[in-house]
């Protein structure tokens, strides 16, 4: 049976992780794993709603405080059961400035929406494939790729999926 | 004949959770000669409260970093507007009287009062709070909560006992909604799988709010403290009478039949 449900920050199935700003790869902040019996599907072209903050204040673009630098960007990814723990195919990339300029309150307002929708990128996943279904153990990532170490615990994001339960 | 009813937070029992754990914080029981249908085209407004306490020092002022912090949410009295309020989403609660019982309400002129507010657009981070009469205080804070899920599930009792959902959300988009700006898409609507049979409670089935998180422990009503008093549901059904040729058995078995399988 099909259930609307939220890829959320909030969910009992997410960890934190600290992302390695070190790196030129995007690596994890959160990451959901799919339980057993369950199957999770997310589709092209939902919003999002998120908001990030860094674990220290920061004296970039954004200013002196705990928003992530503007040239900040934020993908998700996921990684099949068997694969190697740092194997993440990154599905989506979108930059910060969509988000952090308004509130998580305005976020929720459906005017403010068209740019915030999370879109496949083309070049990982066929362009007729609209919904990724993921498989119990699989894991679904909130990435990043940039300057700053994102706070996991305060890092809030948001985001349409179905389950299934078996 | 039916008729608009809605559950509010006085129609529901209630039972603190525990973190870590999805509990049934609330629990509604259809009375048995009447039939529940998921009313679509009405706003949901579910907003959990939980509780921290401050203790300010005798003609002192202290400031308290919320943790969790209070989302300002649209459809209550704003207290960093000055609308002090017992349904505001910030609600601060003492003892003036010295009978024991927390029952004073916090405004910007009591004894212990507001003194400013730290906030953002989407919540109050920071308070803080004096207190000119000489006595040390303590202070409840009620606020919503902004963490886990909230979910409205029907359930059906006895050896055949089954559950399903009915809407699920998570806290701040609960928090967040604003029944007051239809224009703005940011009410919460039965979800549109509720249409027919499938939003329909029948005689002395449940109605149950479900609450996870990892961390949070709520605060309701009837536990030894103080109830929250900007608890806040509002549930939208359409109820009628059982007819004459329904039994309740009946009913339950057409809704059973239709639930999760």
């Amino acid at each position: 049976m099909a259930q609307q449900d939220e890829l959320s920050s909030s969910s009992k199935h997410v960890a934190a992780a600290g992302n390695d700003p070190n790196l030129d790869t995007p690596t994890p902040i959160q990451i959901w794993t799919v339980p057993e019996a369950q199957q999770w599907a997310i589709t092209d072209g939902d919003s999002a709603v998120m908001e990030a903050e860094t674990t220290a204040g920061n004296a970039g673009p954004a200013g002196a405080n705990d928003d992530p630098a503007l040239g900040t960007q934020f993908g998700l990814a996921y990684r099949e059961k068997d694969a190697p723990m740092n194997q993440w195919e990154v599905i989506a990339i979108w930059a910060i400035d969509a988000f952090n300029q308004l509130s998580i309150a305005k976020q929720q307002d459906g005017r403010a929406s068209d740019r915030r929708l999370i879109e496949f990128d083309g070049r990982v996943i066929d362009a007729d494939v609209d919904t990724l279904t993921f498989d119990p153990d699989d894991q679904i990532a909130l990435v990043t790729n940039g300057d700053d170490e994102m706070d996991p615990d305060a890092t809030y994001f948001n985001y349409d999926m179905t389950v299934y339960r078996n | 004949m039916s008729y608009p009813e809605t559950l509010t937070a006085d129609d529901f029992e209630w039972t603190p959770n525990t973190a870590g754990r999805e509990t049934a914080v609330a629990t509604h029981t259809v009375d048995d000669d009447r039939v529940l249908m998921a009313d679509l085209a009405k706003p949901l407004l579910l907003a959990l409260t939980v509780k921290q306490t401050v203790t300010v020092a005798a003609n002192s002022t202290e400031t308290k970093s919320l943790d969790p912090e209070a989302p300002r949410v649209p459809y209550l009295p704003d207290p960093t507007a000055g609308e002090y309020n017992r349904n505001a989403y910030l609600v601060g609660l003492y003892d003036a009287s010295g009978d024991g019982s927390k029952d004073t309400l916090v405004t910007d002129s009591t004894d212990v009062q507001f003194d400013g507010f730290g906030d953002d657009d989407d919540f109050v981070r920071e308070i803080t709070l004096s207190e000119t009469a000489g006595n040390e205080t303590e202070v409840d804070l009620f606020s919503v909560v902004r963490a886990g899920f909230a979910r409205v599930r029907r359930r059906s009792s006895g050896r055949d006992s089954t559950s399903d959902q009915l809407h699920r959300e998570d806290a701040v988009r609960w928090a967040f909604s604003n029944p007051d700006e239809p224009e703005g898409n940011r009410e919460i609507n039965w979800n549109n799988s509720n249409s027919g049979i499938a939003g329909v409670v029948g005689p002395e089935q449940h109605v149950d709010i479900m609450f996870y998180d990892g961390h949070e422990v709520l605060s309701v009503p009837g536990d030894d403290d103080a109830d929250p008093t900007n608890l806040r549901v509002a549930l939208p059904f359409q109820k009628r009478e059982l007819r004459e040729a329904e039994t309740p058995a009946q009913v339950r078995e057409q809704v059973r039949e239709s639930m999760a399988d």
